[in-house]
């Protein structure tokens, strides 16, 4: 400050854990109403333990991606959101599994479902991160959603006939 | 701890080193040091981490260097790719993409 001269470090843009916390309450209100709604929809379809897994699913990109970003794997958002995603669902998937009570089929379809669909959303709002970063290229989002937006797409598609056909043999009570 | 964040290795950025006249500007502007100060002209050391914000573009007087800069936000993205615009821009519920309201 003396020199009224800026240092080469004061020129340079980081991203420290500070300011990816500051960054979180942003988050969590843009994502309010969605994980709300992704809650209601849950509770609605599977009970209480499925809208809780649909709500950490996204608190998980809201909250804990900021935080671990440079502690994840791989350079994409959305692969990186994944990870987390799958690392989030898996004490859901414990759960089910020592809970588990028809037969095999049925259990792996339910796992289908969890481990395919929750991740994907919280990869889809890990990749809304990017906007809030400094290192990030305009070239690489687009790159990076033209890659794995289909791809989140699919996998939750999916996960979502899985869940839909493990109902369906549940309600017939086939297998 | 300084962590350097590194995203994907693609960007815009096209440096000219025969147009440099070595001002030493864009090693001094980019945040992310992607330019050094060379000998004669500046060198492109770490393109890589380019994050195409555009001030080496803007403060080259030699206009050896240009970057498609813009905003590197999905949620942008998507918000213009729903709206039909073409640039997507940060703030987006005046939907003014750059205009009025933005001043």
């Amino acid at each position: 400050m003396k020199t009224r001269k800026a240092t080469p470090d004061m020129r340079r843009v980081t991203f420290p854990i500070r300011d990816r916390a500051v960054l979180i309450p942003v988050e969590l209100v843009g994502t309010f109403l969605p994980t709300l709604g992704a809650g209601l929809a849950g509770w609605l379809l599977g009970g209480w333990w499925l809208a809780f897994a649909a709500m950490v699913s996204i608190l998980a990109g809201t909250l804990l991606f900021p935080l671990l970003l440079p502690w994840l794997p791989f350079r994409e958002f959305s692969l990186k959101g994944f990870v987390l995603g799958v690392l989030v669902m898996l004490p859901f998937a414990f759960w089910k599994i020592q809970t588990a009570s028809g037969s095999g089929v049925h259990l792996a379809l339910s796992l289908a479902a969890l481990l395919l669909v929750f991740p994907a959303v919280t990869a889809f709002v890990s990749l809304n991160f990017t906007g809030s970063t400094p290192f990030i290229s305009k070239s690489g989002v687009r790159l990076e959603m033209n890659r794995f937006i289909p791809l989140m797409a699919w996998l939750s598609g999916i996960g979502l006939v899985a869940a839909v056909v493990q109902r369906i043999l549940e309600l017939t009570g086939v297998a | 701890m300084m962590e350097t964040l590194t995203y994907l290795d693609v960007n815009s950025l096209v440096y000219d080193p025969d147009a440099c006249i070595n001002c030493g500007m864009c090693s001094m502007v980019c945040p992310h040091g992607a330019f050094e100060d060379g000998e004669s002209a500046a060198i492109l050391a770490h393109k890589e981490r380019c994050m195409e914000c555009g001030a080496c573009m803007v403060n080259c007087p030699g206009h050896a260097i240009y970057v498609d800069s813009g905003v590197g936000c999905a949620a942008a993205m998507i918000n213009a790719a729903l709206r039909g615009q073409k640039e997507a821009t940060c703030g987006g519920d005046c939907g003014c993409g750059g205009s009025s309201c933005c001043g």
